[in-house]
């Protein structure tokens, strides 16, 4: 059986991109030039409540990341993050009140107001 | 058994620490190295100060907060070499800081090591405590600066502390060298300064004091740490809560100097005399009187009895805001 997030039925094992967001990565990796290339998602410590998502476009995975791929684009995670993610959507929101990339993350217990830093 | 009329104040000892140098040997104190590329980066995101200019060769203190704004512990943050810092705190709980940090370290190439039971802390405090230090060991320390020197065959550490109002140097040496590091800064000048002799200080120059001040049960800005806080350098866990206090005034407690006729006792309430309503805490208490006959603590007041010869009550002992 198969267990999934309340929120977007992503499953636990996995995180997910919708395609919004795969879209602007591609877009900003084109606008850097980049032929291959992957979207590093990670976590870091700092930020108002302690942990802080990381997203860089990098051109490849490191030894210890795990990959996913959804709509074209590869996802790297770092083992040592992917705890802290398991079951996350990456979403985009543009225009003038948008947010840029957002995250949906069951394992969140609280979130700061701007949305970059939470806690477990 | 000693009484509290018993314990006498030295006044060489304060006189040291004002006038001269006085030394502090701490028992256990928090002495904590932290390596790796990663480390001071995740300390800057992590703590309430600055810390991407404390460049190798320099120091600076900061508090952890929790996700609540409540203090988990101040530290000097001292930038030994290239990826290496020393963590040092008032703290004898050196587990406390290093899980907290441990907690926030994900994909940080960062390491921490216990040095609390393999390295002593000796304080130099007052205005000749820097000659002291180049006495004995042949160095002139800046302020905010951080050097290593041998001694005895053996490195060590010596951090300038600028943040706590006067002079002050912390000493981390091995413990095998402490008492003779210890014995040439005697020789050089220092006094000895007893517990209660330096709590007396301490309270006097109101400097908060670990798990008394300051912990869990406060908040940085009502336990005299203010100056420890960047409000402009961005998140840090905590940060949210902490701006909202100083943005909206809602800070309800300041720390002041207590004095009364009889001594104090640490933890017991300040209330208003004749009314049960809640007026603070007494955090730290000294049990020496002075030379005017009164006994001095610190206490957490609450806003409405800050001014300056306000009565309180604790304990059915008469207290004046100082």
């Amino acid at each position: 059986m198969t267990t999934m997030s309340p929120e977007r039925s992503v499953p636990i094992n996995t995180i997910q991109i919708t395609e919004k967001a795969a879209e602007k990565v591609s877009k900003f990796a084109a606008d850097k030039g980049m032929e291959k290339f992957g979207l590093k998602v990670a976590v870091k410590g700092g930020g108002c409540s302690g942990l802080t998502y990381v997203l860089e476009i990098v051109e490849g995975p490191e030894t210890d990341d795990k990959v996913i791929v959804y709509h074209g684009v590869e996802v790297y995670v770092p083992k040592k993050a992917f705890v802290f993610l398991a079951g996350t959507v990456l979403d985009f929101s543009d225009g003038l009140n948008g947010k840029g990339f957002e995250f949906t993350n069951p394992n969140a217990k609280s979130t700061c107001g701007c949305g970059t830093s939470f806690s477990v | 058994m000693q009484t509290s009329s018993q314990i006498q104040i030295d006044q060489t000892q304060l006189g040291a620490l004002e006038n001269g140098c006085g030394m502090v040997f701490w028992n256990r104190a928090t002495i904590v190295r932290h390596s790796g590329p990663d480390a001071l980066d995740l300390l800057h995101r992590l703590t309430t100060k600055e810390l991407l200019s404390v460049t190798e060769g320099r120091s600076r203190r900061t508090v952890l907060t929790s996700a609540r704004g409540r203090v988990v512990d101040v530290f000097l943050v001292a930038h030994v070499s290239d990826d290496r810092l020393l963590l040092i705190s008032d703290s004898d709980n050196s587990e406390r800081m290093i899980s907290a940090i441990d907690r926030y370290t994900i994909i940080e190439d960062a390491e921490l090591t216990d040095l609390s039971d393999s390295n002593v802390r000796i304080s130099l405090i007052g205005p000749r405590a820097v000659q002291v230090v180049e006495s004995v060991l042949g160095e002139v320390v800046g302020n905010d600066a951080t050097i290593t020197a041998e001694f005895n065959g053996e490195s060590s550490t010596i951090v300038s502390d600028t943040s706590r109002g006067v002079e002050w140097f912390d000493a981390i040496c091995p413990v095998d060298v402490a008492r003779d590091l210890a014995a040439a800064f005697e020789s050089a000048g220092a006094v000895a300064v007893e517990p209660d002799n330096f709590e007396l200080f301490r309270i006097t120059r109101l400097i908060p004091g670990s798990d008394r001040e300051y912990g869990e049960h406060a908040n940085p800005i009502e336990s005299g740490l203010f100056d420890l806080i960047d409000f402009d350098k961005g998140c840090y866990v905590g940060q949210e809560v902490i701006a909202r206090l100083d943005t909206y005034d809602k800070v309800k407690r300041n720390l002041k100097v207590l004095e009364s006729d009889g001594p104090l006792e640490a933890g017991n309430a300040l209330e208003l005399p004749a009314e049960s309503k809640s007026a603070g805490m007494i955090t730290s208490a000294s049990p020496l009187k002075t030379e005017d006959g009164m006994f001095l603590s610190l206490g957490l007041v609450r806003k409405a009895f800050l001014e300056a010869g306000t009565v309180l009550d604790s304990g059915g002992i008469a207290v004046r805001v100082r």
